[in-house]
């Protein structure tokens, strides 16, 4: 199993304006390493990271999963987030070999066009929780707050990843039960993907799983 | 932001903006870092670099780095190309400064390295 990446640089004043990695954060790392060969044998040369935070995810990949160097882009509407990813990719010394994209913007919208079917591995753990809507002010309550189902965040994700992904290009989400499988089953089919359920764990106030997307 | 990055990023997400490539850059402080190079990398990534764009910014920062007018047709023979590209894309890093829409003239700061590229929702197309 692969250490988790040296988060030792934030304290609790940086884990009130970014999200805490926590189970669902944990997971995701988990699935991944789950597909280590599948994601080794597609030699990703473009990483992309839907709202990175503290960054722990692409520096996962960064660390186990890129033997060679890769172009990582990681993208959050929290400008706090987005220097601690770069943080925490330079603490677990990744910035010489690889090379990050750090961007503030929501979800990929200025990145979309030029990326455009480019992308070979996208990751997110997204803002999940049923929620009155997503559209809120404080940045801590966006790192959670899904709006209807939890799903109007992920919708728009799904959507954007069908443009990004490469031909074998793999985007791989973290979900909450509440959102149901059934109706991301749908989101995906729209856009021409195909979705399964690599993952699942329980912890003690939620149902979580990991789905992977590809191209039909 | 490296000029990578800046390669990579388009406006048109802007109401009105047809294509919003490339984005002007006005730079106030740019700093240099050392990136490991790596011939296959850089090999890869070239076909996906807009060239005339990569030259401009060049341009709007003042550098004193030899690009060609157009690529070299033997791009994976020629070294020196190679190594300029991977000076030029990743070993400059804007960390003040502003990307200008060229179609509308609207501002994105940059700030620690980080463009902000967040739109209003009055401005989304």
């Amino acid at each position: 199993m692969f250490p988790t990446p040296d988060l030792s640089h934030f304290t609790r004043n940086d884990y009130s304006q970014i999200y805490e990695p926590d189970a669902d954060s944990f997971l995701l790392l988990d699935a991944l390493e789950l597909k280590l060969n599948e994601i080794l044998e597609l030699k990703p040369l473009i990483v992309l990271e839907f709202g990175s935070g503290s960054g722990i995810a692409t520096t996962f990949v960064a660390k186990n999963f890129c033997l060679t160097p890769s172009l990582f882009f990681a993208i959050d509407i929290n400008p706090y987030a987005c220097y601690s990813t770069k943080r925490t990719f330079e603490q677990n010394n990744l910035h010489h070999k690889h090379c990050l994209n750090i961007v503030q913007c929501n979800l990929t919208d200025p990145l979309i066009e030029r990326l455009s079917s480019k992308v070979d591995l996208i990751l997110f753990n997204p803002p999940y929780v049923p929620t009155e809507t997503s559209d809120v002010k404080e940045v801590i309550e966006r790192t959670y707050a899904g709006g209807k189902q939890g799903i109007e965040v992920i919708e728009k994700a799904i959507e954007q990843a069908s443009r990004l992904l490469s031909s074998k290009g793999l985007f791989y989400m973290v979900a909450l039960e509440e959102n149901n499988f059934d109706t991301l089953k749908e989101l995906a089919n729209q856009v021409g993907l195909n979705i399964d359920i690599i993952l699942k764990r329980r912890t003690l106030i939620e149902r979580l799983f990991v789905v992977e997307f590809q191209r039909q | 932001m490296k000029l990578i990055t800046h390669n990579m990023l388009t406006s048109n997400i802007l109401k009105g903006v047809t294509k919003g490539f490339p984005l002007k850059i006005k730079a106030d402080k740019v700093d240099n870092v050392s990136v490991d190079y790596n011939r296959d990398f850089i090999t890869r990534i070239i076909p996906r670099i807009e060239y005339d764009a990569l030259r401009a910014a060049v341009n709007d920062l003042g550098l004193n780095e030899s690009l060609p007018e157009t690529m070299p047709e033997a791009v994976q023979q020629d070294d020196e190309f190679l190594k300029t590209m991977h000076k030029v894309l990743l070993e400059y890093e804007v960390e003040e400064g502003e990307l200008i829409c060229p179609e509308t003239g609207r501002k994105f700061p940059i700030s620690k390295g980080i463009p902000n590229m967040l739109l209003q929702e009055t401005e989304v197309s």
